[in-house]
């Protein structure tokens, strides 16, 4: 189940998306991600699928393994399409039993919202899965630097991120090992009340503190003796560029917000 | 009493091909013997520590356990995890309580014994792994390194493991620290009839303890004997990235020169014996 989380994951593979300056795609995922939440038409949810199966066929990922990033927050999906399916009282009742009933403004928010949330995580998982998060900082570091004009400590930031990206796979992997460890001292993590195996997370989670504290401790350590300095300035070893690649995906970008904007005034 | 039969394992890496880890394994697990385990990197020893204790499903074959083959695996799984315990490299990266007493008693709770059983299982666990008991109200995480594990190596005693399988557990202890530890591993064997797996990279450490040495190699059993017969064939060993024992080389060497020592000894004290022997003979 562990091994199942694919978020902050890279794949590594050959394809025009992995090459794009990683600047384009950051604007590209904020901006699919608002377009997600504004629309409303059927139609420019059709657009946006669509885009999306493109994305991903030129991206080279396997589509079985994006799928399986979507694992661990099925739950969440199923979770929210039924309160909507349930709560929400709009439009012409369509099945009734008791006290609960669906209605047809129901139904659609539910399989709207269940599919915007597949969506979102498609595609941001899409940005991880074709960028290394050393590109993905620097892209982001890029991104933000106007801020470092007002004060902003922008490259701190940045490298608090990268850290937390690079140390994922690593404690998933402690969590693994401490997992094994205690379930053969006779741990029991899968029985039980809610009350009883939120219990048994505590000798999971102490030693995960733990050595989370040692590595950090160790790190910190091992860039001091670099010589790291926050507020020094910095020159990147991979230099970013902005290619032709990038600007037609910006202006594809344009053009599918005009499209998208046309379906929403049309219908 | 534990018998793997084809048992095969693969990881699902992160890009989703898989990765045979564990390759078509049959071996014999014996009550009471003292097994090595030896293989370079990636080998597949770990996996195999692993699905001994219960804690991974094989993907293939069966494994009996004191000859009952299990059809469900659950079920398998419970009886291994009772009879097997594992002690993981850097154990004392997985104590958690609040005291030293406490987490020696983890085992023996989730077994559901008594306060009194649990009690004697702590206080005997922890007389096995040579920890004072004026320790038991202390913190483990402010004991030192050595002590920490001794501790970790406790909690898992505490279980009363039937077989007790050790991955690298000198990895990081000064040679003292070492030397006692496999004492205190004949003691448990001698006292509880244990069968004691012993994973390790250092031959010599396999040799001085093991009787039976299982070397493993991508995945495969490759060999499984004594020691003595694992150790006589230099080439068969260096085909998978292992050496013999460094007491090995010197008697080979001495042996080339003309002295006739038996290759079977890995105790210092004991060679030093037997030359002084041939020396004194010949001279």
């Amino acid at each position: 189940m562990i091994r199942d989380i694919t978020i902050g994951q890279y794949y590594s593979t050959d394809s025009v998306v992995h090459k794009m300056d990683p600047r384009t795609k950051i604007l590209w995922t904020l901006l699919y991600m608002v377009m997600l939440f504004v629309v409303d038409s059927i139609y420019s949810y059709g657009v946006i699928i669509a885009f999306t199966a493109m994305v991903i066929k030129i991206s080279h990922i396997p589509l079985k393994y994006i799928l399986r990033g979507l694992k661990p927050i099925l739950f969440l999906v199923i979770f929210t399409a039924f309160l909507n399916l349930f709560l929400v009282d709009e439009g012409k009742v369509i099945f009734e039993k008791g006290i609960f009933s669906i209605t047809e403004g129901g139904l659609w928010l539910a399989i709207k919202m269940a599919v915007r949330i597949t969506l979102l995580i498609m595609g941001t998982s899409l940005l991880t899965l074709s960028t290394t998060p050393t590109v993905l900082t620097s892209g982001m570091e890029s991104l933000l630097s106007p801020l470092k004009k007002i004060g902003v400590p922008v490259s701190v930031f940045v490298m608090m991120i990268s850290i937390a990206l690079r140390f994922i796979p690593t404690l998933l992997d402690e969590t693994d090992k401490i997992i094994k460890a205690q379930t053969s001292r006779g741990a029991d993590f899968e029985n039980g009340n809610p009350i009883k195996r939120i219990k048994a997370m505590i000798p999971i989670l102490v030693p995960l503190f733990v050595s989370a504290f040692r590595r950090a401790d160790d790190l910190a350590v091992a860039m001091e003796c670099r010589c790291y300095n926050s507020d020094a300035p910095r020159t990147s070893y991979r230099k970013l560029e902005f290619g032709i690649n990038d600007l037609s995906a910006l202006c594809f970008g344009i053009i599918m917000v005009c499209t998208l904007v046309l379906i929403e005034v049309v219908s | 009493m534990i018998e793997f039969k084809n048992v095969s394992y693969s990881y699902n890496d992160s890009i989703g091909d898989n990765a045979a880890a564990v390759k078509d394994i049959n071996l014999k697990i014996n009550k009471g013997e003292f097994i090595g385990v030896a293989g370079h990197t990636g080998s597949g020893k770990t996996t195999v520590a692993q699905i001994l204790a219960g804690l991974i499903k094989p993907c293939g074959g069966t494994i009996l356990v004191d000859g009952i083959e299990y059809s469900d695996y659950k079920a398998a799984a419970r009886v291994l995890r009772s009879k097997v315990g594992i002690v993981f490299q850097y154990p004392e990266h997985q104590l958690f309580e609040e005291t030293v007493y406490r987490d020696i008693a983890f085992g023996p709770k989730n077994k559901g014994l008594s306060e009194e059983e649990t009690d004697k299982c702590v206080r005997r666990s922890a007389a096995l792994a040579h920890l004072k008991e004026e320790l038991f109200e202390k913190s483990p995480f402010e004991l030192s390194g050595g002590q920490k594990r001794r501790v970790a190596i406790a909690g898992v005693l505490a279980t009363e493991p039937e077989v007790l399988i050790l991955d690298e557990p000198a990895a990081g202890l000064d040679p003292s620290g070492r030397e006692r530890l496999w004492g205190e591993l004949h003691k448990i064997r001698k006292e509880q009839n244990t069968t004691i797996i012993l994973i390790s990279h250092s031959m010599e450490d396999l040799a001085q303890n093991a009787e039976r040495i299982i070397v493993l190699n991508n995945g495969e059993k490759y060999k499984d004997d004594t020691v003595s017969n694992i150790f006589s064939d230099a080439a068969l060993l260096k085909k998978c990235g292992l050496e013999i024992p460094e007491i090995t080389k010197v008697i080979k060497l001495l042996n080339d020169g003309g002295m006739n020592i038996p290759e079977n000894i890995f105790d210092i004290t004991k060679l030093s014996d037997v030359i002084c022997q041939r020396l004194g003979a010949t001279l």
